[in-house]
């Protein structure tokens, strides 16, 4: 992708898995995106939500076992995109947003980057 | 084809009938002889006749000689009566016909003996009627006991097949079509939770116990096996009285009459909620056995992608990566032999510690702490990261160095702040952060890696994988704070971690 736009970018991490969360933020950093988070928890995302200061969020479908149905359905209230990354194939999605873009794991640095270029708000 | 000729003579296939055994009690010989004589007489049937006299050798005759087909009997004896002889032989022997032959028998004794169970009588002034009694009484007999045994077999195979159905706790039922009627069995009503077949008289009664949404399937089911005429094999859910959920599986066959026109169905019904249940456990299973691997594969990415990126040169990667993977494989055999149910914090500490405690070289100790697997995990990396630089350039490359590894559990109101060192904290980077915080819990567990001895520590000019891992991912994971200071006399880590169901005191 030579159009990949990540400038003025920062994204909120939610995973609960934390080298799988260190290493989105290498991928991230190197390309010039600031990061939010991690959060971990269900609880911890929604307050980062409230807190606010990013354009797009990347969201683990389960934290420590909890289906994040409520950040997603907070995200989309406040009109903020979201990308799922999942272990899970598609059927593990909150019904409610299974047209979201999904990322499988493991995922390559390009698949993150391509996607938050796509759907980063304009 | 040559014939077979069996060891006491007889031509197999053509065997002479096997002879008629006669029970006959008469207390007179001539009178026994003349009934031999005209038993003799009867051309298709060959006789064996066994004499009794007295009222014990009939009985004994009765109760344990034998077998008979025939009972002859005179009416009136010195110490016995035929009546008497009747009732015995209706009692022991009720399929063996029963003739009075007898010099005198009145009209009243005639009747009284057919309502008693006498099969006939025989006049002995009009012997030659013998010859037709006793025939009739012996086709009678054996079409008799021929019905007898056909019911006996039907009967018995009927058992049969309710010990089958009830060991395989197979229902049974039957419907009509005309009527709509059913006819279900006990286990039949069982399978749908009711305790009555009764509750359910019509297929229209069966439909109310099936799941609403299954009903429409149902009915397409049996009507196209009705119209096809091929077997009905269909499972579906049930909604018993107290409304849980069941699955039921039938099967069956239409029945249709000599023109072929279906006149009903009949078939088996079987619970098989377990076996739905232990389906759906094996699929949530394979999708949760999916999960993790794809989550430790991505887990094993992220370890490559940071040891690369951390090693001093490429030469250095293989030996770094490999040990890496080796502690996460470590720990979760630990967590299989705990079927994934978390492990304890001295189980942790052990599994990377434990050759160098065996040495002395260690110290661990503190109370029991039980961790959620992911935390287990977590701290599992953290310490092997710590052992692993310990022995690469810290206390344990000296002879004297050593480690000290405790913990505590401390009440909300001690939470330390000593130590000096730099803290981050679980909500750092952002500044602003979710869950608990180590102030606002119900306490929380401190840690401290201890290192003495070793050679003087040279603060990293970088940090690695594993500063990075401890600062930021445990921070993270475990919300907690952490401290991790390369001091000159040796490296000290502090964790400060909230206790939670993820980290709680056994």
């Amino acid at each position: 992708m030579t159009d990949t736009d990540l400038s003025n970018l920062t994204v909120l991490i939610v995973e609960d898995e934390p080298l799988i969360a260190m290493s989105l933020e290498d991928a991230l950093i190197d390309q010039g995106v600031a990061c939010l988070g991690p959060a971990g928890s269900v609880s911890a995302a929604l307050d980062m939500i409230e807190a606010g200061g990013f354009d797009i969020a990347l969201l683990d479908v389960n934290l420590r076992g909890e289906r994040v149905d409520a950040v997603a359905d907070r995200l989309a209230g406040a009109g903020i995109p979201f990308i799922f990354t999942t272990g899970h194939g598609a059927e593990g999605l909150p019904d409610a947003h299974r047209t979201r873009p999904v990322i499988g794991k493991p995922f390559r640095d390009i698949d993150i980057t391509d996607a938050l270029a796509r759907h980063r708000p304009r | 084809m040559g014939q077979v000729i069996d060891a006491a003579g007889n031509t197999a296939g053509q065997d002479p009938p096997a002879p008629c055994r006669v029970l006959l009690l008469e207390d007179s010989g001539m009178d026994a002889d003349l009934v031999r004589e005209h038993l003799r007489m009867i051309d298709d049937h060959a006789f064996d006749v066994h004499r009794v006299e007295t009222r014990q050798a009939f009985i004994d005759a009765v109760t344990d000689g034998g077998p008979f087909d025939l009972i002859l009997s005179d009416f009136d004896l010195p110490d016995f009566d035929g009546m008497s002889a009747l009732a015995i032989a209706r009692d022991r022997l009720p399929r063996v016909p029963f003739i009075f032959v007898s010099g005198m028998l009145g009209e009243e004794n005639a009747i009284e003996a057919l309502k008693k169970g006498a099969t006939d009588y025989v006049v002995k002034l009009r012997m030659e009627r013998l010859q037709v009694v006793v025939r009739r009484a012996l086709i009678e007999a054996r079409d008799r006991n021929e019905l007898a045994d056909k019911r006996a077999a039907l009967a018995e195979s009927e058992a049969r097949l309710r010990f089958a159905l009830e060991a395989g706790r197979l229902g049974s039922w039957e419907l009509t079509l005309a009527t709509n009627r059913l006819r279900v069995s006990s286990i039949c009503a069982a399978n749908l939770g009711l305790a009555d077949p009764a509750d359910i008289p019509t297929y229209e009664r069966l439909l109310e116990h099936v799941h609403p949404d299954d009903r429409e399937h149902q009915k397409t089911m049996v009507r196209q096996a009705v119209s096809s005429g091929s077997p009905l094999d269909m499972e579906y859910r049930t909604v018993w009285p107290d409304g849980s959920i069941h699955w039921v599986q039938v099967r069956g066959r239409a029945v249709y009459d000599k023109d072929g026109a279906p006149i009903g169905m009949a078939g088996v019904s079987l619970n098989i909620t377990d076996r739905k249940k232990a389906e759906e456990r094996q699929l949530l299973l394979l999708e949760e056995l999916n999960h993790r691997v794809k989550n430790t594969l991505a887990m094993v990415q992220s370890i490559a992608k940071q040891t690369l990126r951390a090693a001093p040169s490429v030469e250095a990667f293989p030996d770094a990566f490999q040990s890496r993977l080796r502690a996460l494989a470590q720990a979760h055999d630990l967590l299989t032999r705990r079927h994934w149910q978390g492990a304890s914090l001295s189980e942790i500490a052990a599994l990377t510690l434990e050759p160098h405690v065996h040495a002395g070289r260690v110290k661990v100790g503190g109370p029991p702490v039980n961790l959620t697997t992911g935390v287990a995990v977590s701290l599992h990396l953290a310490f092997h990261e710590l052992a692993t630089n310990a022995a690469k350039y810290g206390a344990l490359t000296a002879e004297n160095g050593r480690v000290d590894l405790d913990w505590e559990i401390v009440k909300p109101e001690q939470t330390p702040v000593r130590d000096g060192v730099s803290q981050s904290s679980g909500q750092a980077g952002s500044g602003q952060g979710g869950g608990r915080s180590v102030r606002d819990g119900g306490g929380a567990l401190v840690l401290r890696w201890r290192e003495s001895g070793g050679p003087p520590v040279v603060p990293p000019t970088r940090r690695g994988f594993g500063s990075r891992l401890i600062e930021r991912g445990l921070a993270h994971e475990l919300e907690g704070d952490v401290a991790l200071a390369f001091e000159t006399a040796g490296v000290r880590c502090r964790l400060v971690i909230p206790l939670s169901s993820r980290v709680s005191p056994q």
